[in-house]
């Protein structure tokens, strides 16, 4: 064993880091057990995580999700010199267990040690080079702060972190975990927090995967991270930080003129952008007061005028002096004051209070060489509190002569060929070629080049690996999944064919978040031992790569992590090769009788299957595992059927009852009393999806607000402003689970979505101001107009802007059918339409037609715009895919493609008269 | 507020020496009959009519119109609400016209009909959606109102505060809507809140509008086209609404109202300001006393719903050198929360309709249905006040005291204004007493002639008389009356 260079281990040192693992950890590895069998699984991974074939070509390439070394541009930004010092020289040192060998000990192009003075300079101007790429990192920003850093610790060991990594208390595990290193030393909580939001930019192996954090849960968790930055006096010594915003605080009081502000406690407080009489976190709009501070920067010396407009009262004070006082109780006032004020920064206070009525509060100024204008967001800042800063924290400074070579360093000690491999590749031996044996390679005792610090054991599945030329023999689809999970360390939480899975001593690890007792099925990630067949195929990528369909987020602590693209299509390939049963039977056609009997068997007056489940957001009355309305969209049929019958034999551990273990059904009245077809009927009543009507014995959803609009008996018409709509948007909600808004501002169907209907207190009570969204699911943007007429057929599409009016035509009315379903009516020009949505029961979802009924007194041509997508697919001859509905036209021909605006169009030209033209279009989506 | 009255002219020896055991209550002339209350079912009152069949119709804020059936009956709890529509935006206005029930929405004028006879509407048509919504909360819209030419009138309100899909024009007007072609005609602007619109029996459109900002005291206007009543947010549609409207400019705040026409022509006096505090905060729904006496003493006297004070006040107009002018007196207090809506059922009662939402105001209960009915004695009150060229006459309901009523000393009068100013409301401005030098009863018993030193004209003459009595010893159930004086009477 080389020396370690002194730097690093006096910066190791002042870490007071552990000198942990010296062989590279990959605990997939280790979970593949280790039997002499399993040695070459477990050499094929290793060669592939330790990115042997960087250097050493193999002959075909292992079906392995792909192991891009971290991306090192702009690494100086995110990692402190004195940790990059210490890294290069050995990544040991500073990250035990890492997969990175320590380089630069022999001269690749020589194969002869460099000189001690020759590494160290190598070194050194490394370390220039790396921190000249988009550093030397930037001071923390972001202040400490103790509560964040106990809630970082509770995500740390709640989501899945310590499922791979050490545990927070240290203890010791029967598998080993994914080095942290002493990461103190290494960066700011800033780049933490942007690491940990998107690990995949820099590191695009996602061996870290992506856990869909929260701006604040990562910075939480980053706070945690390195909360040994907290106690650093360093800290204290920095200057607090100015932020952007100002700091606001609301109080609740009745008053009629600005109060004593320090005798008040706010009820909230927090950065906001601006000043107005809405920050986000205003609770009430009568009877409250508001105070924002902070600093006002000046752009240089002269006289400013301050004008203040609020309802009610207000004052702002500059550096503590009246500027404009604007208080009492009014309506909306505007005053002004003068103020002479030389450039930099000046405090600004501005005071506001509201009683009854209206409310509203905006600062304007006018200053040398501007008009009156509002003041820009970056004029106005506040003092944060102390920020962390890594320990051992230096400037840095850098020199060009060292980043030069550096540079060249960076690609001669071959770094380049694992961190930038379009760049460089190594001139190693190719895999089959290899000598284990050979003095100064990889897995001998003496490595010249790059050391690994490999484990005996390590070296021999690698030896197996070679000899037994693995990428030569053929390999099965369950080898190939074997292989893959365990490269991603899926085993850390899922076990496999008996691989893999909570291991004892991480037992805690794995949390319920509800209170009550849904045992290891509530707590412990599902098994994946059938999961190609039990999942459909499109399911199974978008979890793995959209982290679509995470059916247990609501119960589980532990969060499914998001792989890329690449990956999640050859994981869920193998999974499905491996598993999927050969010509699974089809499903049963959809039948409405079928529908209601599997909506009765669900509920109370059934199997009541709602005590145990959740119904599209309608809770179980008792405990509440997954929800089953997502069963179609995530199942396949044919494992439905089979897990149905017997549970228990699909899923050993389940709490899940056998309802139809026999032929004939207890409900004797359904469906003839026959399993089979009771079994179908709940697979139809299911596959509504979101659209699912209720069943009986649940409770409404969580939080429902109050005004709730739920179409039961009938549809439901109900006119209300809507967000991304207009103020003039009707909606019709019907029982079928499927609604539209109808903009009778810009007139056309604007949204169509499914689920839950509207949420009527927007407008309805409080101040009635509110722009609320769909309360349901599914929500799809229809592109309107649906009508234009068009003087040649490559104008563009008329687009409705914010606002504007009229533009699909001028609206009539409505009529309600004596289904009370509406027919809206509208006219273009001499063309009176009607349209009538209907919702169409349909697996996956009720999907939506849009029956049209065209009449004109005089002969009359205009065109009809089907869809307008970023791309269409023409599947036959009446209907288009799109990337966000698929489009399909009964009773009209003629329709053309085109492409206008950079879009996708499908339209129709039309001739109309007063026989008048009737057709339909139906959506799903 | 015979208490009040007195506090506010410190007599407190009067208090002592006059007050009489016999006095009635407000409730012994008009009771109240109240709705069921329903916390699960609300209803927030927005509009009320009642249609030809004698039913009463029911609009709600949150959209819904009911038909109430058995409305009349003795005990409301054996009333039933049939939803007749539903998702109506916050109609604030019901109209029943040629077979179809007509509401201002906030996007629209509509029209509603059942046509399967199932009491339910089933068609909705648009009539005019001329005027714009930025989204912002404060644009509720009132009416409409027909006029003996087969117009409708509605008041739009305007903005406070955001607007989340930019200015919106005709906000602050009054339009005028043919119902067959849907032309919308601009009348008057100057509009602030215009709470009530409402046609008098001989064809005149008034409405009501809430102090605040360039509107600092509430209201009863009479709209004539081409007006300006004070508040400039409608102004920026001046140009769209063309001729005479173009013309107008914006007046200065801080101008006597009195005097505002010599800077701007178009401006319109008031016929009655509502003294803040004194007589409602916030005056909203009206109708004209049209029960030919089924209602009490007061035939061509119009009734004014205040949202704060859940009152209803009486108002007395007269025409005086071609302005409606007038006094406003107390009438019943104790709604069980602020009213939005007055309307006559058809049996001459009177249903009051009420909401708090969105504002605060008296009253126990956050909204209602409630009906007053006439209990057939007729109250000892101030009937009517008009204008002479020295003073004001007055009638009364009942023979007076002729003893106490002929000494000046038992009349108090004092007279202040306004000024149009921004700021949000506004104090009575130059006030002065004003000597009431010698009062006159009259040969019938029931009237008396104030002679005064100092009338002025485009002031409110308030005058207390608490010390009035009837011929048979009744206190004045109210004692004051406010008289707004644009005019003063030549004869």
């Amino acid at each position: 064993m080389l020396r370690l260079p002194s730097i690093a281990v006096s910066f190791a040192l002042t870490l007071g880091a552990p000198l942990g693992a010296q062989h590279p950890v990959v605990p997939g590895v280790e979970r593949l057990g280790s039997e002499s069998g399993r040695a070459t699984d477990r050499g094929v991974v290793l060669l592939h995580e330790l990115s042997c074939t960087a250097c050493h070509d193999a002959p075909k390439a292992f079906a392995l999700p792909a192991r891009p070394a971290p991306k090192l541009d702009g690494v100086g930004q995110r990692v402190t010199s004195g940790w990059l010092r210490s890294h290069v020289a050995n990544p040991r040192a500073v990250k035990p267990g890492t997969t990175m060998p320590r380089v630069g000990y022999t001269d690749p192009a020589t194969g002869r040690p460099f000189s001690r003075e020759d590494r160290e300079a190598n070194f050194d101007a490394l370390v220039h080079a790396l921190a000249a790429d988009g550093g030397p990192i930037p001071p923390a920003r972001i202040a400490g702060n103790r509560a964040l850093i106990d809630r970082g610790r509770e995500l740390y060991s709640r989501i899945g972190c310590a499922a791979c990594h050490e545990p927070a208390d240290a203890r010791a595990t029967s598998v080993s975990s994914v080095p942290l290193g002493p990461l103190a030393g290494k960066t700011t909580v800033d780049a933490l927090v942007e690491f940990l939001q998107d690990p995949t930019r820099t590191h695009p192996a996602a061996r870290m995967p992506d856990l869909g954090l929260t701006p604040k849960e990562a910075r939480a968790l980053a706070m945690y991270l390195l909360r040994a930055q907290f106690e650093n006096p360093l800290a204290k010594q920095a200057a607090p930080p100015q932020r952007p915003g100002l700091f606001a605080e609301y109080f609740e009081v009745a008053v009629h003129a600005l109060p004593d502000f320090d005798e008040l406690e706010p009820i909230e407080s927090g950065i906001v952008p601006e000043i107005d009489a809405n920050p986000k976190f205003r609770r009430r709009n009568e009877e409250y007061a508001l105070r924002f501070r902070g600093s006002l920067q000046i752009p240089r010396d002269g006289d400013y005028v301050f004008f203040t407009t609020s309802d009610d009262g207000s004052k702002l004070r500059i550096d503590g002096e009246v500027v404009v006082d604007n208080d009492g109780e009014h309506g909306n006032r505007e005053k002004r004051g003068k103020v002479r004020l030389t450039e930099g920064p000046h405090l600004i206070e501005v005071q506001f209070f509201e009683f009854h009525g209206g409310e509203s509060l905006s600062v304007r100024w006018r200053g040398p060489g501007f008009k009156k204008q509002p003041i820009p967001t970056e004029a106005l800042t506040s003092r944060g509190g102390f920020p962390m800063v890594p320990l051992g924290y230096e400037e840095f400074a850098i020199d060009e002569r060292k980043l030069a070579r550096g540079q060249h360093a960076y690609r001669a000690l071959g770094c380049a060929a694992c961190h930038a491999p379009e760049l460089d590749k190594m001139s190693a031996k190719p895999l089959d070629r290899l000598d284990a044996d050979a003095a100064g390679g990889c897995l001998s005792s003496q490595p010249a080049y790059a050391d690994y610090g490999l484990s005996e054991a390590q070296k021999s599945d690698l030896i197996a690996a070679i000899r037994g030329k693995s990428w030569a023999v053929a390999t099965d689809a369950a080898t190939d999944a074997r292989r893959s999970l365990a490269a991603l360390n899926c085993y850390a939480c899922h076990e496999r064919r008996g691989i893999g899975g909570a291991t004892d001593d991480r037992y805690d690890c794995f949390e319920t978040k509800l209170a009550i007792d849904l045992g290891d099925e509530g707590k412990l990630p599902p098994t994946l031992s059938d999961v190609g067949d039990k999942l459909k195929a499109n399911t199974l990528r978008a979890l793995l790569e959209l982290g679509k369909h995470k059916v247990r987020s609501r119960f589980m602590h532990t969060r499914m992590p998001e792989y890329p693209p690449g990956q999640a299509v050859l994981v869920t390939k193998q999974l499905v090769r491996a598993d999927r049963v050969a010509e699974p039977p089809a499903e049963p056609e959809l039948d409405e009788v079928a529908i209601e009997a599997g909506h009765r068997l669900v509920g109370t007056n059934g199997f009541a299957c709602v005590t145990c489940h959740n119904v599209n957001g309608n809770r179980s009355p008792a405990i509440a595992g997954v929800d089953i309305a997502h069963s179609h969209s995530r199942l396949n049929y044919d494992w439905f059927v089979r897990f149905l019958k017997k549970p228990g034999t699909i899923k050993p551990d389940t709490r899940m009852p056998g309802f139809w273990a026999t032929e004939q059904s207890p409900f004797t009245d359904v469906c003839g009393g026959s399993s089979a077809k009771q079994i179908d009927a709940v697979w139809a009543y299911l596959s509504l999806g979101a659209s699912i009507p209720a069943p009986k014995g649940v409770l409404p959803p969580e939080g429902r607000p109050r005004l709730e609009l739920m179409p039961v008996e009938e549809p439901i018409v109900h006119r209300t402003f809507m967000k991304g709509v207009s103020p003039r948007t009707i909606l019709a909600g019907y029982p079928e689970s499927v609604h539209v808004a109808f903009d009778a501002q810009g007139v056309r169907l604007a949204k169509v979505w499914r689920g839950r209907f509207f949420d009527a207190s927007g407008v309805a009570s409080g101040r009635t101001d509110k722009f609320l969204g769909p309360l349901g699911s599914d929500v799809l943007d229809v592109p309107g107009p649906a009508f234009a007429v068009l003087e040649d057929a490559a104008q563009s599409w008329p687009t409705i802007a914010k606002g504007q009016r009229d533009v699909g035509g001028t609206f009539s009315g409505y009529r309600l059918g004596p289904d009370r379903r509406p027919v809206f009516r509208y006219r273009l020009g001499d063309v009176e339409i009607e349209e009538r949505p209907v919702p169409l029961l349909s697996a996956g979802g009720t999907v939506l037609r849009r029956e049209f009924t065209l009449r004109s007194t005089r002969p009359t041509k205009l065109t009809f715009r089907a869809w307008s997508s970023d791309s269409l697919e023409r599947v036959d001859a009446g209907t288009w895919r799109a990337s966000d509905a698929t489009v399909r036209l009964v009773g009209v021909d003629g329709a053309l493609s085109r492409q206008s605006d950079g879009r996708h169009e499908v339209i129709v030209p039309l001739s109309v008269d007063k026989s008048g033209v009737r057709f339909s279009q139906e959506i799903r989506w | 507020m015979v208490i009040q009255a007195l506090r506010f002219f410190a007599l407190p020896a009067l208090v002592a020496t006059v007050l009489p055991a016999q006095q009635g209550t407000e409730a012994d002339y008009y009771r109240m009959l109240t709705f069921p209350f329903s916390e699960e079912r609300p209803l927030e009152v927005g509009a009320m009519a009642c249609l030809s069949d004698g039913r009463m119709m029911i609009g709600t804020r949150t959209g819904d119109i009911f038909v109430v059936e058995n409305a009349y009956a003795d005990d409301p709890a054996k009333a039933t609400f049939k939803l007749w529509a539903r998702g109506i935006a916050q109609p604030l206005g019901l109209l029943e016209h040629e077979g179809w029930i007509y509401t201002a929405q906030r996007g629209e004028l509509t029209r509603m009909r059942d046509i399967d006879g199932d009491d339910r509407a089933d068609e909705f048509e648009n009539v005019c959606d001329d005027w714009e919504i930025s989204g912002n909360y404060h644009e509720y819209n009132f009416g409409p109102r027909l006029t003996p030419d087969g117009k409708m009138w509605i008041t739009l309100n305007k903005p406070f505060g955001g607007e989340p899909y930019g200015k919106a024009h005709w906000r602050g007007w009054a339009v005028r809507i043919d119902p067959n072609t849907g032309v919308m005609e601009p009348m008057c602007t100057g509009l602030r809140s215009p709470a009530g619109v409402q046609v008098s029996p001989w064809g005149d459109v008034f409405y009501t509008d809430n102090q605040g900002e360039w509107c600092n005291a509430s209201k009863l206007s009479h709209l004539e086209f081409g007006e300006f009543h004070g508040h400039p947010h409608g102004l920026v549609t001046r140009e769209k609404a063309g001729e005479p409207f173009r013309s107008i400019a914006n007046p200065v705040s801080g101008t006597y109202m009195k005097d505002l026409q010599e800077q701007v022509p178009a401006f319109k006096m008031p016929a009655v300001w509502f003294p803040y505090d004194k007589m409602g905060k916030s005056p909203s729904g009206m109708c004209w006393d049209t029960s030919d006496g089924e209602f009490g003493p007061f035939q061509d006297q119009l009734f004014v719903a205040d949202q704060h004070h859940a009152s209803v006040m009486r108002v007395c107009l007269e025409e005086v050198d071609g302005h409606w002018q007038g006094a406003c007196i107390e009438f019943r207090e104790g709604f069980d929360c602020g009213i939005t809506r007055i309307a006559w059922g058809k049996d001459h009662s009177l249903f009051v309709g009420m909401t708090n939402a969105g504002w605060s105001g008296k009253g126990t209960r956050p909204w209602g249905l409630q009906r007053l009915v006439w209990t057939g004695k007729t109250p000892f009150e101030i009937h009517t006040v008009r204008a002479t060229p020295d003073g004001f006459a007055l009638t009364f309901t009942q023979p007076i005291d002729p003893e106490i009523a002929d000494d000046p000393s038992n009349y108090r009068m004092e007279s202040y204004t306004y000024k149009l100013e921004s700021r949000y409301g506004g104090p009575e401005a130059d006030k002065k007493n004003v000597e009431v030098m010698a009062a006159s009863p009259g040969q019938d018993g029931r009237s008396v002639r104030l002679q005064v030193a100092g009338l002025r004209a485009g002031y409110v003459h308030e005058m207390h008389m608490p010390a009035l009595r009837s011929a048979d010893g009744s206190e004045l159930l109210h004692s004051a009356a406010y008289y707004t004086l644009v005019n003063i009477p030549v004869r």
